[in-house]
């Protein structure tokens, strides 16, 4: 049975009318990854957030929103709350600032856990500290007395991901979680979202600009420009032969990017590859 | 052109008064940059990258070595040639003055070299110069793309017709399509005026697209200097890791 289905999700802004997403339709299976790609401002985020219901008061969300066949209800922050968290996590993208400087991430992981499954604050850190060994965090007893600007930017993603395993929520929603690492911390949290899909069955709904790290995790793809969505497929199909003008352009200029590289590991002469696709911005 | 000799840079650690409590971003630092050549910088966040570049602009001054610009010392150099050394940086919003229309910002270094009558017709040139149409000279910063923003920022850096650039993480804020795009730009511009650049980045990718040579550099040390078309020989500990978790796209 799907997982999550979305229907004809638009928002609009109702202080001067503006349309931000026009009617998207997409679903996801269990155990499996999504991926929303586009250029920033082509309403990727706000997809998300219209899906767990945190938009701005102005924004009118319609459309409807299916967990396990059951349609979500609006206007029901009760009901909301149930879902957030437990069933659906959500990862941000800026670690540094997703975490409260003033507590320790210890103090924050019991918290978390201890609100969403109502469970001692002695359990709840032999949880928190479990979970972050299995996302690669060896020294989890020191790492929890921290303060957040004690820890690196891939670190605090880690410890991110560990809260929102520990849940083990049915679908994983994960805004550009790469996009603010380098290259290694880069690596280490694809990883995990790797270790993650293999040992459980979290289906993860990703987002991100980067079609490398798309190509790595994801199964089915879904290009958005401009609040609608331009192609949605299988992601082997889309990455080989993109039907529309926009996909062609992302993978294109993606590979002019990569190609240097790759070629200097293959040991062969570097040529400059010229993007000319202008007519697409 | 660029010659940097075992350069030391310390801060004092929050909230202490004595010299002793330092905290080390770069330790002995030497390395050189010919006339025309590009050479990518490249170390995890908080290696020191930037301090290097706030250095090499003499926007501050090294604790010890000595940083000199075709055999001069940059104070020097720089009252000499003036405009001849010019920055762009990664946080384009914060860069540009929010009071200043795309054409006020263009023109405000152009200044220090020649007077505001001759300047109108360089911006429309130089907006050209970068690809980007000339009716968005009346706009404000915040009416433009981060890649168009950072286009003006490109268009302002050369605009002095300056020889040495620095590019302190100048795409990396970007989308990665706009990236491909921008480092085209640089590239074409590096070619047509002949130019010679100091790449700072975290992306390999980005790095082995754009230089010849790449400098690894890691808690303050410099760990390794080689060609790019080497990248896959390197024996660095350091060096080898970041080339591993290099994630293409096929």
């Amino acid at each position: 049975m799907t997982l999550l289905k979305v229907e004809n999700l638009s928002v609009t802004d109702l202080r001067n009318g503006e349309r931000i997403l026009h009617g998207l339709t997409f679903s996801l299976e269990p155990n499996s990854c999504l991926a929303i790609v586009g250029e920033s401002g082509s309403g990727k985020s706000m997809t998300c957030k219209a899906l767990l219901q945190l938009t701005n008061p102005w924004l009118e969300v319609k459309g409807s929103v299916y967990l396990h066949g059951k349609e979500i209800p609006k206007n029901n922050p009760n009901e909301m709350q149930k879902i957030r968290g437990k069933k659906i996590s959500m990862i941000l993208q800026d670690a540094m600032t997703a975490f409260d400087p003033l507590y320790t991430i210890g103090y924050q992981i019991e918290e978390t856990l201890c609100t969403n499954l109502k469970m001692s604050k002695k359990a709840a850190q032999a949880m928190g500290i479990e979970a972050m060994n299995r996302m690669g965090i060896y020294d989890a007893k020191n790492v929890i007395k921290k303060y957040p600007h004690q820890l690196s930017g891939g670190m605090l993603q880690r410890c991110m991901i560990a809260i929102a395993m520990a849940i083990e929520p049915d679908i994983m929603i994960a805004d550009e979680p790469t996009t603010a690492l380098d290259a290694i911390n880069q690596r280490d949290v694809v990883e995990q979202f790797e270790l993650l899909q293999r040992t459980t069955g979290t289906a993860i709904l990703f987002i991100s600009h980067d079609l490398g790290v798309v190509q790595r995790l994801a199964q089915k793809v879904l290009v958005m420009k401009e609040g609608s969505c331009v192609e949605y497929g299988d992601a082997n199909q889309i990455f080989r032969r993109p039907q529309n003008d926009y996909t062609r352009y992302l993978v294109e200029t993606r590979m002019a990017l990569s190609q240097p590289f790759r070629k200097i590991m293959d040991r062969e002469e570097v040529e400059v590859v010229n993007v000319k696709s202008a007519e697409c911005i | 052109m660029l010659k940097v000799q075992n350069v030391y840079k310390s801060y004092p650690k929050a909230g202490s008064l004595f010299k002793k409590n330092r905290f080390t971003v770069l330790s002995g630092i030497s390395f050189e940059i010919k006339e025309g050549e590009c050479v990518g910088l490249i170390g995890e966040s908080g290696s020191g990258k930037s301090t290097l570049s706030r250095l090499i602009m003499d926007l501050e001054k090294p604790d010890e070595g000595t940083i000199t610009l075709e055999g001069e010392s940059i104070p020097v150099w720089k009252k000499k040639n003036p405009g001849e050394i010019s920055v762009v940086f990664q946080d384009y919003t914060s860069s540009v003055n929010p009071r200043f229309t795309v054409e006020e910002a263009i023109i405000e270094p152009m200044l220090v070299k020649e007077n505001i009558a001759k300047t109108a017709t360089k911006v429309t040139q130089l907006l050209d110069r970068v690809a980007l149409p000339s009716k968005l000279l009346q706009r404000y910063p915040h009416e433009l793309s981060g890649g168009q923003l950072q286009r003006v920022c490109i268009a302002r850096a050369i605009s002095t017709n300056p020889r040495f650039i620095i590019l302190d993480e100048a795409i990396s804020s970007l989308d990665v399509s706009v990236q491909a795009q921008i480092l085209d730009l640089l590239k074409e511009l590096r070619a047509d005026l002949n130019l010679t650049y100091l790449f700072i980045a975290h992306d390999l990718q980005a790095v082995a697209s754009l230089c010849d040579k790449v400098l690894f550099l890691y808690k303050g040390k410099i760990e390794e200097e080689l060609l790019v078309t080497d990248l896959a020989k390197t024996e660095n500990q350091y060096a080898k890791k970041l080339v591993s978790s290099v994630i293409t796209f096929d």
